[in-house]
């Protein structure tokens, strides 16, 4: 009989039992009657030879019984009840499990998706990134390595010419275009792809085809796929749209397929067309991203071992740059490539919130033990009646783990809510391909960390009770020696220990913080005040040619300037707080003479340095007299002229765009202002050498190739708050270029949170954190203060009767937690000097060992545990020592 | 002495009784009782109620099985049988009970040479 069915029919079981017996005994009755004996006689009789009933009952019935899971049955029951009775416990405790298990059950769901969940591509581990692996030294000497996932033309061509091992598709960033439909511009997501590329990811279009090798070359046909959301949105999901012709980037395109509805792409669009990849234009440079899928049974080092020979020519002239440093081509499993962006931060977050739960643990643990202890009695009595260790220590992990298990049924329901709240808080590029949810991997997760957890609770309680002394502890008023030494001691040691890995937390949480604080007081070289700004894609091949440019730009900045309450505007391709384009510049004169360098570069029109107020140090800004027809001129920053001019007084040197480009005069020189590096990302924020050109003089060749990454601003600036200024601004715009529309409008605040939304994510997470570990930490102290003067309320009085002073008696018991803690922070700041150097690479303008962080640390837990130590100990000066003693 | 299961057969005993005279006839437990203690003698002092333990171990086991039926005395009454499972493990028991009477014996029986 199956251990089921056998736990179902029982009752019938037990009846019949009883039945057969009853029928055994008045049989035998019967048969001694019906020798001549009274009835009385014959029932005595016959229970006597039959035995104790009830015992032989009971043996039988245990035959059936599954003993450890009654057992446990039993043990839970009792467990609910001592719950029960505890309601301000049990909350606690529950809450802040369900917080705990929670929060690393969301961030696991991360940690899930971006390392260990397949990718949703079908065979998504035969999909690689390829990059060219990097190492030697950078400027300052540090030597570094890195695998770099960006690519030029040439690199693209080798690849997809000479590895037969893979099919490869290239493609581009995402940006913003306009797309007309009827009378309405809408701006949208596009990205460029090459053939293939939906091949490699494994999409098949739902209408129509992906892109062909035919559209894919330099100046081949107009087309364009569409993601389903825009096929919905703009299309109203016409059956019809294979081959129609939409208004794109101001060209028609071909519509040669629509995309399913749940396809994921690692960087999400609205629309697509083709990448024609070429060695000029985009191509001249790492533009390109490379993906790979291995083609069935080829080994990652059968592909490695034919991208190694592979040796384009910006990997030779990076081998030139770099002593000792060395370069290759290299296939890097995708997944991995796609979670590099987010890997430090969702691996600081994990760890900070798996301390979060170790400390909600050993605050547990704590609390768990005081109420095991105060137990120790019916311990005693219940050993001495013959229960076993082990039944005891069954009956004591029960407790940990109802709470742990209700805890966690709690947690996963704030798991739902954090996991809502991370994804809405982090920016898209550090969302995993294919979103985080809870599913059955991260429950798995959430089930194992709860078990251990309930064992980290429920294990130092355990120890201690195994350890009862049945002849104290039934010792007449046992309640004496409850809690003393050992409890303690180990109390101590749970305090030491949560508050060291709160000193870690508070110590990244702080780091964070000053970085954080040095990169929003960097000075921002403008006035950021009472300025709009607004962007435009110029991807459109109405405006490719310069005579339509520059007509634009003349007649929308006159058009802002006739807004009521408008100072000043003007347009440039870049912000502050933006990146820049990276272009090449010669120095064409002077001691640098010959030299080049790689440099931001802006066009902007007259108003631009003015509308910003970025200062003019020498020199002039631009006129309306900087037309195409007169003089080249240019305006280089401080650090321009720092860097690559000598220092010197810029005004008056001679630049050159390439070696065959018109010779630029610098007619002025302005402040830095902070930017979003483009050379070289060594902060969120920065100044960059940047030069500035003319609008009016760009040359149009460029300004198309950096239309194509950067959509231009608008800026205006207001006397002070105007009235539907976005409204004002859009009609302008709309006067001068009809069929253009902006996208989206922000003031130099919420460029700058942009810029730094990483660094304020972190901030906001870990300080979150690290309030929340010191909150927990500082109850782990008060509680066991609290608790000692209530386990020692007889002997406080007796020494308060004996003389000593209420400031002695409380240094006396308030020194447990001061001194628990102090240990704590000791072994804290320890820890925290090797930890720190974990999260180098997200620190700036602040060192890992930042004294003024740390000792801010020390006073504030210091000053913190000092409070959470000495006042539970007020209750010490309301004990009436007469009164205690005559209790005695 | 007083002990609620008879200490004094060993482990298996009681059970092997059972089996070996179900194996003749099917019983109701107190048929069962009084048969082993005539066969017996009243050599064994066993607890008539000490069968029903016995019983539901081996009914648990898949040894035997009960039906309710009447009895001759009309009653109704539980009816045990022999499953032919108990009857393999009778004769298992059985043989390597005799193996290790056997060995008792000789350790026992003084050495004839």
């Amino acid at each position: 009989m199956s251990a089921f069915k056998r736990i179902f029919r029982r009752g019938h079981l037990y009846s019949d039992l009883s039945r057969e017996i009853q029928e055994h005994l008045e049989e035998k009755t019967e048969e001694l009657m019906a020798g001549g004996m009274s009835r009385e006689d014959a029932i005595t009789m016959a229970r006597r030879a039959f035995g104790n009933t009830l015992l032989l009952e009971e043996r039988s019935r245990e035959v059936w019984r599954w003993p450890t899971l009654e057992n446990v049955i039993a043990d839970l029951r009792y467990a609910v009840r001592q719950l029960r009775k505890a309601p301000g416990f049990t909350t606690v405790c529950v809450l802040t499990l369900a917080l705990g298990i929670g929060a690393n059950a969301a961030v696991f769901s991360f940690v899930d998706a971006l390392f260990f969940r397949p990718l949703p591509y079908s065979q998504p581990e035969l999909l690689a990134a390829l990059v060219a692996h990097k190492s030697g030294a950078t400027r300052a000497g540090q030597a570094f390595s890195e695998d770099d996932n960006s690519h030029d033309g040439e690199t693209w061509e080798l690849v997809r010419d000479s590895v037969p091992a893979v099919q490869a598709a290239a493609y581009d960033g995402t940006t913003g275009v306009n797309l007309q439909t009827d009378k309405t511009v809408r701006y949208v997501e596009q990205q460029k792809v090459s053939a293939h590329y939906f091949e490699v990811l494994g999409i098949h279009p739902i209408i129509g085809r992906s892109f062909t090798e035919e559209e894919d070359r330099p100046s081949g046909p107009r087309v364009a796929l569409l993601s389903y959301a825009l096929w919905k949105s703009a299309f109203t999901l016409d059956p019809q749209i294979f081959g129609q012709t939409i208004l794109l980037k101001g060209a028609p395109h071909t519509v040669v397929g629509v995309l399913p509805a749940n396809s994921q792409t690692p960087q999400s669009a609205d629309v697509w067309t083709p990448l024609q990849p070429s060695r000029s234009g985009e191509g001249s440079g790492n533009n390109y991203s490379i993906i790979l899928r291995l083609h069935e049974g080829t080994t990652w080092q059968q592909v490695d071992a034919q991208l190694r020979p592979l040796h384009p020519s910006y990997l030779i002239d990076f081998t030139r740059g770099q002593k000792n440093g060395e370069v290759w081509l290299q296939a890097l499993p995708l997944q991995q490539d796609l979670a590099r962006p987010a890997r430090l931060p969702t691996i600081i977050l994990m760890s900070a919130v798996g301390f979060i739960l170790l400390i909600a643990c050993a605050n547990l643990a704590g609390l768990m033990l005081v109420r095991v202890l105060r137990r120790r009695p019916e311990m005693a009595t219940r050993l001495a009646l013959g229960a076993t260790g082990a039944a005891i220590l069954r009956q004591v992990m029960m407790e940990p783990l109802l709470l742990v298990l209700t805890g966690a049924g709690a947690g996963l329901i704030v798991a739902v809510g954090i996991l809502d709240f991370l994804c809405k808080l982090l920016a898209p590029e550090m969302l995993p391909v294919g979103g985080a949810n809870l599913d059955l991997r991260v429950m798995g997760f959430a089930v194992a960390v709860s078990f251990c957890t309930a064992l980290m609770i429920g294990i130092l309680p355990a120890l201690e009770a195994s350890r009862v002394d049945l002849r104290t502890s039934m010792g007449a008023n046992s309640g004496r020696s409850v809690g003393e030494a050992g409890g303690r001691r180990t109390r101590q040691f749970l305090i030491a220990a949560e508050v060291t890995l709160t000193v870690v937390l508070l110590s990244t949480a702080g780091l964070l913080i000053r970085t954080l604080v040095h990169l929003k007081t960097l000075p921002p070289g403008f006035d950021p005040s009472n300025v709009m700004t607004a962007r435009v894609s110029l991807d459109d091949a109405r405006y490719h040619d310069a005579a339509a440019f520059q007509k634009l730009l003349n007649t929308s900045v006159a058009a802002m300037h006739r807004i009521p309450g408008v100072e000043s505007a003007a347009v440039g391709l870049s912000l502050p707080y933006e990146r820049g384009l990276n272009n090449g510049i010669l120095v064409a004169d002077g001691a640098q003479a010959g030299t080049g360098w790689a440099s931001s570069a802006v066009y902007v029109t007259p108003e631009y340095f003015q509308t910003l107020r970025i200062p003019v140090l020498m020199g002039r800004a631009f006129t309306e007299n900087d037309t195409s027809g007169s003089e080249r001129v240019a305006i280089v920053n401080v650090s321009f002229a720092r860097q690559y001019l000598g220092g010197e007084d810029a005004v008056q040197r001679h630049l050159k765009t390439s070696k065959a480009g018109p010779t630029l005069t610098v007619v002025g020189l302005v402040a830095d202002v902070a930017k979003r590096p483009g050379l070289e990302q060594t902060a969120p924020l920065a100044s960059e050498p940047t030069y500035y050109l003319p609008g009016a003089q760009t040359d149009q060749n460029m300004a198309n190739i950096a239309h194509t990454w950067f959509q231009p601003s608008w800026i205006v600036r207001t006397r002070g708050p105007v009235s539907s200024l976005a409204g004002a601004m859009q009609k302008a715009l709309e006067e001068a270029a009809p069929a253009l529309t902006f996208a989206g409008f922000h003031n130099m605040r919420d460029l700058e949170n942009k810029a730094l939304e990483h660094q304020r994510t972190e901030v906001i997470l870990l300080a979150v954190l690290a309030g929340l570990a010191l909150m927990l930490s500082l109850i782990g102290v008060y509680g066991l203060v609290s608790n000692l003067v209530t386990q020692r309320t007889r002997e406080i009085g007796i020494r308060m009767a004996l003389g000593s002073t209420l400031q002695r008696t409380i240094v006396e018991i308030g020194k447990a937690g001061i001194l628990a803690a102090g240990w704590g922070i000791a072994a804290g700041l320890g820890l925290a000097l090797f930890t720190v150097r974990i999260i180098r690479t997200e620190l700036y303008g602040v060192r890992p060992h930042d004294p003024v962080t740390f000792g801010a640390i020390l006073i504030l837990l210091l000053a913190a545990v000092l409070v959470a130590s000495l006042a539970p100990t007020a209750r010490i000066a309301r004990i009436d020592p007469a009164s205690v003693l005559r209790s005695e | 002495m007083k002990n609620p299961e008879p200490r004094d057969l060993f482990p298996g005993a009681l059970e092997m009784m059972i089996l070996q005279t179900l194996k003749r006839k099917p019983l109701h437990g107190y048929a069962l009782a009084q048969h082993i203690k005539q066969t017996s003698k009243d050599l064994l002092q066993v607890e008539e109620g000490s069968l029903y333990p016995a019983l539901q171990r081996m009914l648990k086991e898949g040894w035997v099985k009960a039906e309710w039926g009447i009895s001759a005395t009309n009653r109704r009454v539980r009816i045990y049988q022999v499953t032919p499972a108990g009857r393999k493990h009778v004769e298992k028991e059985i043989s390597s009970f005799e193996r290790t009477l056997e060995g008792i014996t000789r350790v026992l029986t003084p050495a004839k040479s």
